[in-house]
């Protein structure tokens, strides 16, 4: 993209031009350089979301069930304190 | 069949098989963008010797991330050309005190053989007075006019990289010319002695 006017043709046309050479062995040297591509261990942005959305799940069962045993056990030392009493 | 269209279809298919690991297809995309790369570092007041660093830096970078590269996201030249403008600008300010007292690099001579001794003389003398003048541009003003000038790049995708609206990088695109004039008072040919 150039915006040109005469007065800056000179100008345009020394800009465009080429400023450094690209080396004769450059793509060549680049590609014997190149490393392996990192395999990549992230899931999916989708996947990921699921998978966070499961562990919210999975954490939130876990945790019902926790405080359900906690709540149980509770009560059956308050039952068997009670029948003692009795 | 469009060939610009078919240009387009034939990029766009090395794009997805580099990505899908093809070294192959990635070295035809190195090949076409190597030219445009080392213009834009050059307009970008690089020398030779950190254009090639930086040229080699940013197709590694991109090898790397291709398979994260979206069409949606806008032209792979886009992308390679935002990796490249953060690298030379980062490049830059490291490398600030260096570049102020740079004579300069030899322009590339490779239109000696079509030239007469004369006009190639008178263009070498035009290049490395435009290269002293980009150095000594603010980076902001050099990194507009470089991007540009890079003839896959609209003013969109210009303003895109910028991160500035279109009008935004028009104007700063207007300054940037104004100062490089300024900076580069002879122009026009000097006669040789």
């Amino acid at each position: 993209m150039t915006i040109t006017t005469d007065d800056d043709s000179n100008l345009d046309k020394l800009l465009a031009g080429p400023l450094l050479d690209v080396p004769d062995h450059f793509a060549a040297q680049l590609m014997a350089a190149l490393p392996a591509r990192p395999h990549r261990t992230e899931p999916h942005p989708k996947a990921s979301r699921a998978w966070r959305a499961l562990q919210a799940v999975v954490l939130g069962v876990c945790g019902a069930l926790g405080a359900a045993q906690v709540l149980l056990f509770i009560c059956g030392l308050w039952t068997a304190t009670a029948v003692g009493i009795a | 069949m469009d060939t610009h269209h078919a240009d387009a279809e034939h990029l766009a298919e090395q794009i997805t098989r580099a990505a899908a690991g093809d070294r192959r297809a990635f070295e035809v995309l190195v090949r076409r963008y190597q030219r445009p790369l080392f213009s834009f570092l050059g307009r970008m007041g690089l020398r030779q010797f950190e254009a090639e660093e930086l040229a080699q830096e940013a197709f590694i970078r991109v090898w790397q991330h291709l398979d994260r590269y979206r069409v949606e996201q806008g032209a792979f030249s886009t992308w390679l050309y935002t990796i490249a403008r953060r690298l030379a600008l980062n490049e830059l300010d490291r490398a600030g005190r260096r570049l102020q007292d740079s004579t300069g690099d030899s322009p590339p001579d490779a239109a000696c053989e079509q030239l007469g001794p004369e006009q190639f003389l008178q263009g070498q003398q035009q290049r490395t007075a435009l290269l002293e003048a980009l150095r000594s541009l603010p980076m902001g003003d050099r990194s507009v006019l470089a991007l540009a000038y890079v003839h896959d790049l609209s003013l969109a995708d210009v303003a895109r990289i910028e991160g500035c609206s279109e009008a935004a990088a028009k104007a700063r695109l207007h300054r940037a010319r104004q100062r490089l004039r300024e900076a580069l008072p002879a122009l026009n040919p000097t006669p040789l002695d």
